[in-house]
């Protein structure tokens, strides 16, 4: 009477591994000189601060396709729990899946331990999956936030590393906003501070990098709660407004060089009403 | 042939229509503790007996499936945790595949599906519960009770009661049920119904309440399931 049981059918990865086999395909066609498709990339700054009583993250709201803006207002402040924020740069798909994946295990890991989640298991969980892809997953992500344990930042790259820092950024825009996080960083600042820091390290990258800019978004993450602040506007960031003139020209402003006059005879007429 | 010569085998009808094995685990569940489900006009409660002596630390009966869906149980425990478990992992798909919480009927159906899936396969055998499941839906914003049966069947009511004593506790709600019902009200009742079948006294340490309204499935506090019980 061997009989399997039949569970539910899912998209899961268990079932067959990663198959590689149109990746050789694009390698071997871009060798032959065919360009593949322009990803949409998040090509960003995003920034991440921890302070004395949590972490500041924030990051900017360009998405782009190439050289064009796909998108103003993209949201890369992603919520995985109510403490755990993460940011992402790089293939935008990609990072809504994995964000979305992420924040479903961390809330079925906090419901059956009765626990709240903690930021090294959610880091866990995405170096663990970013690695069994080898990174073509590209997703680039800060993960920070609040738990029992205090407040963490980690930096997970799309090939499956990550490191713990007080201060970090990531994207297109992070060498501009890392050069003002490490002039200006100090353990133990305010919330004032922090926010003003991570305010002032976004500013840069969306200021210097084309690819970072539009608005921006900022998430406070203490003990007590979560603040999310946004989207905000910095001044070299706000779209010009149009300026109107009047293209009126006083009659004989333009001399008359020559007239021609042709009389038609009307034969037929008809009404276009 | 008595009915009970089929009962070795889940898998075979006995003469008069009837598997005996899903019979014996509706005796299972009879058996059990006593929990009682009743649905208020603006939420449902869940209520349950959870004796445990002075060593023992607590275990929770009453578990919460995803924000607004919570559930308890009579009959056996580690078939419960098992559910429990599963029932959370449906609900986190749909969400991840939908992007909204999974509305109570669909958890309810997918749930009763899992059940049904041990009565009709080889080398296993029912669950040995009964759920009550409840449940708010936002769209439109109402309450929702429903019963899951080892053998597969679901069934939704508006006050029931399960486990040892569950004829005279139907019968109790049936007198004392009504459609105005306020939560609190409810929760009163329900209590009230459960004490029914207390051969001890009831106090905050051997009873578990579970709420489900428009914030959400929540347990009681000690503290809260003190303050109503004192109310009675």
């Amino acid at each position: 009477m061997a009989s399997t049981l039949v569970y539910e059918q899912k998209p899961s990865m268990k079932e067959s591994a990663f198959s590689f086999d149109n990746c050789a395909r694009n390698m071997a066609l871009e060798k032959l000189g065919m360009s593949g498709p322009k990803l949409r990339s998040t090509g960003t700054t995003i920034v991440a601060v921890t302070y004395k009583d949590g972490v500041v993250m924030g990051a900017d709201s360009r998405a782009t396709a190439g050289n064009i803006i796909a998108d103003k207002h993209c949201e890369k402040v992603h919520k995985l729990t109510e403490s755990i924020y993460a940011c992402g740069a790089g293939t935008a798909a990609d990072l809504d899946q994995v964000t979305k994946m992420l924040a479903s295990n961390l809330q079925l890991i906090e419901l059956n331990t009765e626990r709240k989640a903690r930021v090294i298991t959610a880091v866990r969980r995405a170096k663990q999956h970013l690695f069994r892809y080898q990174g073509h997953v590209g997703a680039y992500l800060l993960i920070g936030g609040v738990d029992p344990t205090g407040p963490h930042l980690y930096e997970v790259h799309a090939h499956g590393s990550s490191c713990t820092f007080p201060f970090a950024a990531d994207g297109s825009g992070s060498y501009a906003a890392i050069s003002i996080l490490e002039r200006d960083f100090k353990f133990g600042m305010t919330q004032e501070e922090a926010e003003a820091l991570t305010q002032r390290a976004l500013e840069a990258g969306m200021h210097g990098d084309n690819a970072s800019g539009n608005s921006f978004n900022l998430v406070i993450i203490t003990k007590e709660g979560t603040v999310f602040k946004g989207p905000m506007v910095p001044d070299f960031c706000v779209k010009p407004q149009s300026n109107d003139i009047e293209y009126k020209f006083k009659p004989g402003a333009t001399t008359v060089l020559k007239q021609k006059i042709i009389k038609y005879e009307v034969v037929e007429s008809m009404d276009i009403e | 042939m008595g009915d009970s010569h089929y009962g070795f085998s889940l898998t075979t009808f006995s003469p008069s229509g009837k598997l005996m094995q899903i019979e014996y685990a509706l005796n299972a569940v009879k058996n059990g503790q006593p929990s009682v489900g009743l649905r208020a006009k603006d939420g449902v409660v869940l209520a349950t007996e959870n004796k445990s002596s002075a060593l023992h630390e607590d275990q929770p009966k009453v578990e919460k499936i995803s924000k607004h869906i919570g559930c308890v149980y009579s009959g056996m425990g580690p078939d419960y945790r098992i559910l429990v478990k599963r029932a959370r992992k449906i609900a986190a798909e749909y969400e991840l595949m939908y992007g909204e919480e999974i509305p109570t009927t669909q958890l309810v159906t997918k749930l009763a599906a899992v059940m049904q899936e041990y009565t009709q396969s080889g080398g296993v055998r029912p669950f040995g519960v009964s759920l009550l499941i409840a449940g708010w839906d936002d769209e439109p914003g109402r309450p929702l009770l429903f019963q899951c049966d080892p053998s597969g069947a679901y069934f939704a009511w508006k006050a029931t009661a399960l486990g040892k004593n569950d004829v005279n506790a139907k019968t109790f709600l049936e007198k004392r049920f009504s459609e105005n019902l306020e939560l609190d009200d409810g929760i009163h009742t329900a209590l009230l119904t459960l004490r029914e079948s207390f051969d001890v006294g009831m106090t905050e340490d051997n009873v578990e309440i579970g709420i489900c309204n428009k914030n959400g499935f929540q347990r009681l506090t000690k503290q809260q399931i003190k303050d109503h019980l004192g109310a009675l």
